[in-house]
């Protein structure tokens, strides 16, 4: 220590002009709002940005000069072994050497700053540069130290002049291409947090190999450059490419996620029919990677589907009403928004990428019953394509532009109707919201108009009936849906005798509506024509109305407290026929929140928290898990999101 | 005790080879000279002996010690004085002493101080100014400022004048007288040489041809001249001479192999004369054969 502290202090005096000039340099900044051109620029943001900025070159510079000059020149000018004729140990030289040039470019750095500092400024480079605080502090100070370290690995193989600098460029070529396709994986997939882990992994660990290999050099290589060199690239790239391998593990260790490792389920999203359902979540330390499966609950069978959450927001992936396929946009470079396919009766099926892309995220994105079509509307057109053979079908210009709250909805495979939601604003009049309904025949490529309802009030928004031929109209702030009839444009309102809660279609078309009722929640059932057919309480203050494990029987959760008590929710089983109740669970919700086929599999399931997904049996009332989940303690408010996000089929 | 041990030292560069199975030991309280002619192997061995080469096969001890894995202790007690001096050409002569102060557990600054004056070099003149006899009498007194026990001198006084190279070799006499300093040197001024070295040894082609006192080795060898047609006689054979030479009036021959004692002169030898040590270096390993 004593010898390397003694190199270190012979280092810092040789270049402690260094430290004068930046201290000089960190004058500057002060002088520059006095100068003539600094006009219309805030003077105390050209200072601390200037100041900022001959820091971060400063630095640059003299990481990169320093590193290439102290160890390095010295060898190849045979002046290194001055040092190693003394009782000096070549980690002493070595250290006493790249700490004093280290000290000697952070410090100057640091004292670029100092003036603008003590005149009062800013010269955080988090606030200045918008770089991420969390970030910044991991790459900042490392960067530049790789760079010093770096530089004199650079200098000493091209100093060396030997024909391992040949070795060198291919290495650096191999090591360079792993790494930046071991990015590409991860970066593809979506998993950018893990990403930037590894990122910023990758920063240290280059940092700490090229210092290995640097005092490899000057331990075992001594006063011999060419030794030198050789024993350097020979731990460079071999502690490299073993870093390149790592990072590939890394890669396949996140990218080879399953749903058993995720820590939570955030979005699940059961099929309307079958036994497939989508479940995205964050898996267990893998930097926030959230990918997005489709798992069979009859089999087990999973398949990573999406790596980022984010784009199942986009009713990504959608399931055909008969259960047979799920079809997902998945962005790729160059491509667009590509379309994957997967045949969900097939045993053992992988996905398929499909012919079809989209240069954009359409308004609205929908499967044919069959499964054997897509369509997609935009904001000016809707489209058609024919899912197996990839043939667009149908590019039909619409009478208007369309947004984010308008939908479609195919009546059958050769039908698609098209629903659009506007605000129409008259001089002079109150607001109007208007919801109209097209139909396209898509043999003939005909948009016909089916009716439009107009409705005074500002902008509301509708649920669809599973049919399409009904819709529950919102006008906002008003909590009372109408019903509509999109076929002949009459609306009726609905009989509320309470504060509404809840209005939903079931499969059959029936209506349910809850109402607030003291600390009870009434639960009432109507036909689709309007008439009350039961009428029941619940105890609680909210209900979750979820799908129907058997025909005729409903699951319905009942929320009695507060939402970070994970047993405040309890499930029940509600006989549509009688009106009869039957406890299924506390702390229980049921997953399928909107139409399901009566009687399926994701009509059956239910969840803990974000945690374990179970499946009730209605005969015999048992739960069973089919997954278990890494986080069952979280809280239960994601039911509400899931409504939000999750569409009806 | 010997304090420079080289056992069966081999080293190469690629295909090269610089070093081949040489083996010599230095006695403590000697003064080793190592000869050989430009590229023979003496740099190569030198960094053996200082720790910054790492032989094939073979190994080097300093001080009983192995230098390649203990270089840095055993520096503390030996001096060093590089083929042509090195130092950081910013530092001053007393910036580098205190330098080196700091690294040995003796130091005698002003014993340097002193000598530097002596010999009128500059104390605050940065060491890449000095003249090239200045730079090696700034060297050779850091060599000697820690009070070492082993001295190794790389060709001290290559460069320089012949007053400066005396001057070198009268310290380094000096020096030795006092301290009883081990010296182990290579050069090529082997008049110098001759004068301070008890043992020498000859390097040729990267083998180690002769180890051994200069006194016996001048005891000897002999210059013997012969009349013309001598070179196959049977005595002069017995002789084991190492350079024949072709004159006008006949044939002059070095002799590796006399015996003062017991050697007799061949039949009609017209003179038996000593060599110096260059004369013996040429005729080993720079005259015709």
């Amino acid at each position: 220590m004593k010898g390397m502290l003694t190199v270190l202090a012979r280092e810092l005096a040789e270049w402690r002009l260094l430290f004068l000039v930046a201290l000089v340099l960190g004058l500057f900044p002060l002088a520059l709002p006095w100068l003539p051109n600094a006009g219309g620029l805030d003077p105390a943001e050209l200072r601390d940005a200037t100041a900022l900025g001959l820091a971060a070159v400063a630095g640059c510079v003299l990481a990169f000069v320093l590193g290439a000059s102290v160890l390095a020149r010295d060898l190849s000018e045979r002046r290194l072994g001055f040092y190693f004729v003394r009782p000096l140990s070549g980690a002493a030289i070595w250290g006493g050497k790249m700490l004093g040039a280290a000290i000697l470019c952070l410090g100057s750095s640091a004292l670029v700053l100092l003036p603008a500092v003590l005149a009062g400024g800013d010269v955080a480079p988090t606030s200045r540069w918008g770089l991420d605080p969390e970030v910044l502090p991991f790459l900042l100070v490392p960067g530049l130290l790789l760079l010093l370290v770096g530089s004199h690995a650079g200098s000493v193989m091209v100093r060396s002049r030997s024909p391992w600098l040949a070795f060198d460029v291919a290495s650096l070529a191999l090591v360079t291409a792993a790494f930046w396709a071991c990015q590409r994986l991860l970066q593809r997939e979506g998993a950018i947090g893990s990403l930037q882990r590894m990122q910023i992994s990758l920063v240290w660990t280059f940092l700490v190999v090229t210092a290995v290999a640097g005092l490899v050099q000057v331990v075992r290589g001594r006063t011999d450059l060419h030794r030198g060199h050789r024993l350097l690239s020979l731990t460079l790239w071999s502690l490299l490419g073993a870093t390149a391998l790592g990072s590939f593990s890394y890669a396949r260790w996140v990218l080879g996620v399953t749903p058993r490792d995720l820590t939570g389920f955030r979005e699940i999203l059961p099929a309307p029919s079958g036994s497939w359902i989508a479940l995205g979540g964050e898996a267990a330390g893998r930097g926030g990677y959230a990918p997005v499966f489709l798992f069979d609950l009859a089999s087990g069978r999973s398949i990573k589907i999406l790596g980022d959450i984010e784009i199942y927001r986009m009713r990504n992936p959608a399931f055909s009403r008969d259960g047979s396929r799920a079809v997902w946009m998945s962005w790729s470079a160059g491509e667009g928004y590509v379309l994957s396919a997967l045949d969900l009766r097939r045993p053992g099926a992988v996905p398929v990428q499909t012919r079809i892309s989209y240069p954009q995220r359409p308004v609205f994105f929908v499967i044919a019953p069959d499964g054997s079509r897509v369509a997609a509307l935009w904001r000016d057109r809707v489209t058609v394509d024919d899912l197996r053979t990839g043939r667009m079908l149908v590019s039909q210009l619409l009478p208007d532009d369309f947004e984010y709250d308008d939908r479609l909805l195919f009546i059958d495979a050769g039908h698609l109707r098209i629903f659009r939601s506007e605000a129409i604003e008259r001089l002079g009049q109150p607001p109007v919201w208007r919801l109209s309904t097209l139909d396209l025949e898509i043999a003939t490529r005909r948009i016909v108009p089916v009716t439009s309802i107009e409705m005074t009030g500002h902008e509301g928004g509708f649920d669809l009936s599973p049919a399409g031929t009904h819709a529950l109209l919102y006008r906002y702030p008003s909590q009372k849906p109408l019903l509509a009839d999109l076929l002949t444009g009459r609306t009726m309102a609905l009989p509320f005798s309470k504060d509404p809660l809840l209005t939903r279609f079931l499969p059959d078309g029936r209506l349910i509506l809850t109402e607030a009722e003291g600390g009870r929640v009434l639960f009432r059932l109507l036909s689709s024509e309007g008439a009350e057919q039961i009428r029941i309480a619940l105890p609680g203050v909210r209900l979750l109305i979820g799908g129907q494990p058997a025909p005729d029987f409903l699951a319905v959760a009942a929320w009695t407290g507060s939402s970070k008590d994970s047993k405040a929710w309890t499930s029940w089983l509600v006989d549509l026929e009688t009106g009869h109740l039957r406890m299924i669970g506390r702390g229980l919700l049921p997953t399928a929140v909107g139409p399901r086929e009566p009687g399926s599999l994701p009509a059956r399931m239910f969840h803990r928290g974000r945690g374990d997904l179970l499946l009730f049996d209605p005969a015999t009332g048992k739960l069973q898990t089919v997954l278990p989940g890494l986080d069952r303690a979280r809280d239960l408010s994601a039911p509400w999101m899931l409504e939000m996000v999750i569409p009806g089929p | 005790m010997s304090l420079i041990e080289v056992e069966d030292l081999t080293v190469r560069y690629g295909r090269r080879t610089a070093l081949e199975g040489v083996s010599f030991a230095v006695p403590e309280g000697s003064v080793y000279a190592l000869l050989g002619r430009n590229g023979a192997g003496k740099s190569s061995l030198v960094r053996c002996l200082l720790g910054e080469q790492l032989p094939v096969s073979g190994r080097t001890l300093l001080l009983g010690h192995d230098v390649w894995r203990e270089r840095a202790s055993i520096l503390a007690e030996v001096g060093v004085v590089h083929e042509s001096p090195d130092a950081p050409p910013a530092m001053t002569a007393s910036q580098l002493s205190r330098f080196c102060s700091r690294l040995y557990p003796r130091w005698d600054g002003a014993g340097l101080s002193a000598r530097l004056r002596r010999f009128g070099v500059p104390e605050n003149v940065p060491f890449g100014k000095l003249s090239r006899g200045q730079r090696g009498q700034v060297a050779l007194g850091l060599a000697l400022a820690p009070a070492p026990r082993l001295l190794i001198l790389d060709d001290p006084t290559l460069g320089l004048d012949p007053v400066a190279r005396r001057s070198v070799f009268e310290e380094l006499i000096g020096d030795l007288a006092d301290r009883g300093t081990t010296v182990f040197l290579t050069s090529h001024d082997l008049g110098g040489v001759e004068g301070i070295a008890d043992r020498v040894g000859i390097l040729q082609e990267g083998r180690l041809v002769i180890d051994e006192e200069v006194e016996t080795l001048k005891r000897r060898f002999r210059r013997v001249r012969l009349p013309p047609g001598s070179e196959e006689s049977p005595q002069l054979a017995d002789l084991t001479p190492v350079a024949l030479t072709s004159r006008a009036w006949g044939v002059e021959a070095v002799v590796s192999g006399w015996d003062d004692e017991r050697s007799a002169l061949p039949a009609g030898a017209a003179e038996v004369s000593a060599l110096t040590l260059e004369e013996i270096f040429l005729a080993l390993v720079g005259g015709p054969q």
